[in-house]
């Protein structure tokens, strides 16, 4: 059974086991070394922890009273005592770690008080107190690095040696999980109460409100939360109860894991831990219509790209010769006929292909792959003034879907 | 704790249909529209082997078909700037060719006579410096 203690340094709950009471280990907290309690300090550890428990009832039976009138905040010290009632008021609030505890309730009352007076003078006496609290009496020093793990649950009440045998074994040196307890209320006093409580009381009603704080081991924040929960306790007298909240701690435990519950249209405490920015809601949706946008966009923006407004198809033409030059700029037709074909357009769109009618694109584009095939690789085109432009425009089409080298173009203005 | 803005603090998700809408109606909008980049008065003769000019570095004439006559315009395909006479069309590729551009491209309606597009081409060829001019005639891509 695993040796529970705190470690000496940083106040880290420790679990480790047994065989390495007596022995050094490394806290994993503050990487100190450690000495780990013997089964023996363990047990006068514990003893000395039952006698503060029940100087503590007497003193807080004796202080409810005064905690009820009285809504100053006392000395940290006394704090202690008030706080078992102020703490079981607030028990929603601290009901939370008590849900994180697994194992019974009693079981976690046991341990809690045991540990969590025992936390305050460990805190404020560091080296000096005790460190194990319901830590099994045996401990040992294992080669591995102490790891920290929840304390087991166990009734701080039994004996040492009940404890002893209900704590696991650990062969490592583990760190006690206590983040949970960090939410809840004065940790301290409620630890305290818890001590107080499992022995005798069991309050229903402060049940509901002493979180299962067994675990707290908040140090500067304690005295805040004390103050804090004595201010509300006194609000509360009625229901500042025996101290005996410790026991309430079992039903708090029950009834707060119950108060507990979250609830989904509250989120304080939600907020408070663990801020996520992301929206998780999101991934929830069924189908993603994100890439679907993505590539939409990049088509709009591509087609208003390649809208084509800046090109204009265009068939290359010659250059029109001048008017005046008539045909001295020309070309003299004998000179080409070996080479060229003259097309030869009217002005009702008759085409003849060197002088032979030409009826039709189809055919005329035949002429001329016959005419390419004799070698004649230029076109001359002479389209009389009043042929279509569109005429003339399906003629040099034409050559160059043949692949006419050149096509020349001569217009004819009436007769030449 | 996952669920924290599942209820009390979650903003809805902005619904993005409507931007979609809107995004698929752009979309069409130009896949229609940049095909039809002449108006509906201008029926610029088909072919098969135009090339593509680009038109930052080419002077633009149209002439449209009005009635019996042809009118041209200085313009790309629209009716404005014009009817111009001859003269005006040569200033105004002169005025292209000093901007540095170096084609003259023609966008006359098919049914307009071809004696006419030559008269249009030796006004625009009366600039200085037609040296390096290259003469097309704007066509409409007819794929085969």
């Amino acid at each position: 059974m695993p040796i529970q203690f705190r470690c000496s340094n940083c106040g880290q709950k420790l679990s480790i086991s047994r065989k390495k009471a007596g022995s050094d280990v490394t806290c994993p907290e503050c990487v100190q070394r450690v000495r780990v309690p013997t089964i023996e300090e363990a047990i006068a550890r514990a003893k000395k922890r039952k006698l503060e428990k029940e100087k503590l009832l007497a003193q807080q039976a004796a202080k409810k009273a005064a905690a009820a009138k009285a809504k100053e905040t006392p000395p940290p010290v006394k704090q202690r005592e008030e706080l078992p009632s102020e703490i079981k008021t607030k028990a929603p609030q601290t009901e939370k770690p008590k849900e994180h505890k697994p194992a019974s309730p009693p079981k976690v009352e046991a341990p809690a008080p045991v540990s969590e007076p025992e936390k305050k003078p460990l805190r404020e006496d560091l080296p000096s107190e005790a460190k194990a609290k319901a830590a099994p009496p045996d401990e040992e020093q294992s080669p591995t690095p102490p790891v920290i793990v929840k304390k087991p649950e166990s009734p701080a009440e039994a004996p040492l040696t009940e404890e002893v045998e209900e704590l696991e074994e650990v062969e490592e040196l583990e760190e006690v999980d206590e983040l949970e307890d960090i939410n809840d209320a004065p940790p301290n006093l409620d630890d305290l109460f818890e001590d107080a409580g499992e022995e005798e009381v069991v309050d229903e009603k402060i049940a509901a409100e002493a979180p299962p704080l067994d675990d707290n081991q908040l140090l500067g924040d304690n005295q805040l939360e004390e103050k804090q929960v004595l201010s509300e306790l006194d609000t509360e007298s009625k229901e500042s109860s025996p101290p005996a909240t410790t026991t309430a701690g079992d039903d708090l435990s029950k009834s707060q894991a119950w108060q507990h519950h979250p609830n989904p249209w509250l989120h304080e405490d939600e907020e408070e831990d663990d801020f996520q920015l992301a929206s998780p809601a999101l991934e929830e949706s069924g189908l993603d219509m994100t890439p679907m946008v993505d590539v939409t966009f990049l088509l709009l923006i591509f087609f208003m790209v390649t809208a084509s407004f800046s090109t204009q198809k265009s068939l290359e033409t010659a250059p029109p010769e001048p008017d005046e030059e008539g045909a001295a700029a020309a070309v003299v037709l004998e000179d080409i006929e070996e080479e060229s074909v003259i097309v030869e357009i009217d002005e009702e769109d008759n085409i003849r292909v060197d002088d032979v009618p030409v009826s039709g694109f189809g055919e005329l584009k035949d002429v001329l792959q016959a005419k390419i095939g004799e070698g004649k690789t230029e076109m001359l085109i002479e389209a009389n003034a009043k042929s279509k432009h569109g005429t003339v425009v399906a003629v040099t089409d034409a050559g160059l879907e043949v692949q006419m080298q050149r096509i020349r173009r001569s217009s004819k203005k009436g007769d030449d | 704790m996952l669920k924290k803005k599942s209820t009390s603090e979650e903003d809805d998700e902005m619904d993005i249909t409507p931007m979609i809408d809107v995004t698929f109606l752009l979309l069409i909008f130009f896949m229609v529209t940049s095909n039809m980049e002449q108006t509906a008065t201008l029926a610029i003769p088909p072919a098969k082997h135009g090339e593509g000019i680009t038109k930052d570095n080419a002077v633009i004439l149209t002439i449209f078909k009005e009635g019996d006559e042809a009118e041209v315009y200085l313009s790309d395909g629209e009716k404005s700037n014009g009817p111009v006479e001859m003269q005006e069309v040569t200033a105004y590729v002169n005025e292209g060719v000093n901007a540095g551009k170096k084609n003259i491209i023609i966008k006359a309606d098919r049914d307009i006579p071809s004696g006419f597009v030559e008269e249009v081409a030796r006004a625009a060829n009366e600039v200085e410096g037609n040296e390096g001019l290259k003469f097309y005639v704007g066509i409409e891509d007819k794929p085969e």
